[in-house]
């Protein structure tokens, strides 16, 4: 498959992601989420409360995604919460969302908890959390409800051509490396490398247009 | 350049960083990168946001989750004493230390971090002291006890001394402990009882100094050991400066014998205006002599001791000659040493 990079590269992804919102918006959200953590590092347990209120079915529902197991995602969601709660440093405004750094550390440690079932799994054949169970079907279609996020997310995964979507699922959802991903695919680790990288771009301008619609 | 810690070997990695689909030593490489190249940053913080989407939030947690996360909070940080409102801002000051100190390697706790002689240690037992200052009068017992009449400084002796020979986290606790027990205490105790630190402050008052003092220490040890620090939440650091402004009279009237005044305006969040004698006159008619606009947690920090007068910028109108003077004698509102 011949990649194609999206028109623009990074400045046009940026153009897409900023019409979101108005840079304004963005400012005051920014604002917002550092706000939240220096309350947090003032002691502020209304702050921890409001954190959780805001983010946890974020954070719960990746968790799920990657782990698929209830319990398993109830301790990631318990690590990613309680390790902002003692250390709410790790975060920083000036680098991204609060939404987007909670999601990377929900996705971070369930990835790692999948992982290392899996490696458990090899090592014993009776997995709690069996990547080798998530192979058929479409992962997403067979978790997503009506609910208007998942209804986007599946709508933009559907733009993806299909060796990107399959590469991008791989990654994100049973939490392959690239280099597995290239494996399982049969391809070079360069190609698994663009394919993730230009499937996120792709998904940028897809999310970023059905905000519109 | 090329090569695996070249800019074009790391951006092929973005996207597969973004789904943490690297290596942990190749999360280590772009990581270190990215702390370097601007335009891999972008990509890296457009595509994190588009990863944020892709699980979805649209399953709700387990509903007693919330409520086992705030019980296992308070095991994991102790969250800020319980205070009445005139007290809350020292209640964050102390979880904000706190929080410092629970990051320090045993290395840390003996970096000098004030007055080119006190360690972290001896500036933990130092607040320690003073707050015990504070404690005693409000009726809390403390280690060791206190006669009647005991200033900061030699208090502060007594306990650094003591501190030295124990444990780092024993201080800690101590502190921590003290700093509890004082806010509990608060509640049952009169606000017009006054409390001497230098000179006699009501308890809401000597509360703000001690959030003061806290914050400016806390700084202290972060510019030693490289940690991050917040200023203060502007909710509390408005009635810091203003405590400033009203307590500025007593250490700068002695190079005003014939008064004068000085108007003050402190812009960012926690900011305001304020008219403040010079000198020991309570009249505040007539035209400032000199009018003073600068940042709230700069001034702060020169109140505190910690920025120099002679370069601290600020927008002068009026008497300049008379503004820099006043400037000039700020810093010796800082009570120690």
């Amino acid at each position: 498959m011949r990649l194609e990079w999206c028109r623009g590269g990074v400045s046009a992804l940026v153009h897409q992601r900023s019409t979101e919102s108005s840079t304004a918006e963005r400012a005051a959200s920014s604002e917002e989420d550092a706000r939240l953590r220096d309350r947090l590092v003032f002691g502020d347990e209304d702050a921890f409360s409001e954190v959780y209120e805001k983010y946890s079915c974020l954070v719960y529902t990746i968790a799920v995604r990657v782990t698929r197991d209830e319990r398993a995602a109830e301790d990631v969601a318990q690590e990613v919460f309680l390790s902002f709660w003692q250390r709410p440093f790790a975060f920083d405004a000036a680098k991204g969302s609060l939404r987007g750094w909670l999601a990377m550390i929900a996705h971070r440690r369930a990835v790692d908890l999948v992982r290392r079932e899996e490696a458990h799994r090899r090592g014993n054949q009776d997995p709690q959390l069996s990547m080798a169970a998530l192979g058929g079907g479409d992962p997403v279609a067979d978790q997503v409800t009506d609910a208007d996020t998942t209804h986007r997310l599946r709508a933009a995964l559907r733009t993806l051509p299909e060796p990107l979507r399959h590469a991008v699922t791989l990654a994100y959802l049973h939490g392959r490396t690239y280099r597995e991903v290239a494996m399982e695919l049969g391809l070079p680790e360069g190609t698994a490398k663009s394919r993730l990288r230009e499937a996120l771009r792709r998904l940028t301008v897809a999310l970023s247009n059905h905000a519109h619609d | 350049m090329t090569g695996t810690f070249s800019h074009e070997a790391i951006s092929q990695l973005i996207g597969a960083w973004a789904v943490d689909a690297c290596s942990p030593e190749e999360a280590d490489l772009v990581q270190a990168h990215l702390r370097r190249c601007d335009i891999c940053t972008t990509e890296a913080r457009v595509l994190r946001e588009t990863v944020a989407d892709l699980g979805g939030d649209d399953l709700r947690p387990p509903p007693g989750l919330g409520a086992r996360l705030r019980t296992a909070a308070h095991v994991r940080r102790r969250p800020a004493p319980r205070a009445p409102a005139y007290a809350k801002p020292y209640a964050a000051q102390v979880a904000a230390l706190d929080l410092t100190l629970s990051t320090l390697d045993p290395g840390g706790w003996q970096r000098i971090a004030a007055y080119e002689e006190m360690s972290v240690h001896d500036l933990l037992a130092h607040l320690l002291a003073t707050d015990s200052l504070v404690a005693a009068a409000l009726g809390v017992p403390v280690q060791p006890p206190m006669e009647p009449g005991t200033n900061p400084v030699a208090r502060t002796a007594v306990v650094v001394a003591q501190e030295r020979e124990r444990p780092v986290e024993q201080t800690l606790r101590a502190w921590r402990d003290q700093a509890e027990a004082l806010c509990r205490v608060l509640p049952r105790r009169p606000g017009d009882a006054t409390v001497t630190l230098g000179f006699p402050m009501v308890v809401p008052d000597v509360l703000l100094a001690r959030a003061f003092e806290t914050w400016i220490h806390t700084e202290d040890i972060a510019g030693a050991t490289a940690s991050p620090a917040a200023t203060p939440l502007p909710e509390n650091l408005s009635p810091m400066a203003d405590l400033a402004a009203r307590m500025l009279p007593k250490v700068t009237a002695r190079g005003f014998p014939d008064g004068g005044l000085i108007g003050l305006h402190l812009t960012g969040p926690g900011g305001g205006d304020w008219t403040i004698p010079a000198g020991r006159s309570d009249d505040l008619g007539g035209v400032p002599d000199a009018e003073i606009t600068a940042d709230v947690v700069e001034f702060c920090r020169l109140v505190g001791g910690r920025r120099d007068p002679a370069t601290f910028p600020a927008v002068i109108s009026g008497d300049t000659a008379v503004a820099r003077r006043w400037l000039a004698a700020a810093p010796k509102l800082a009570p120690y040493p």
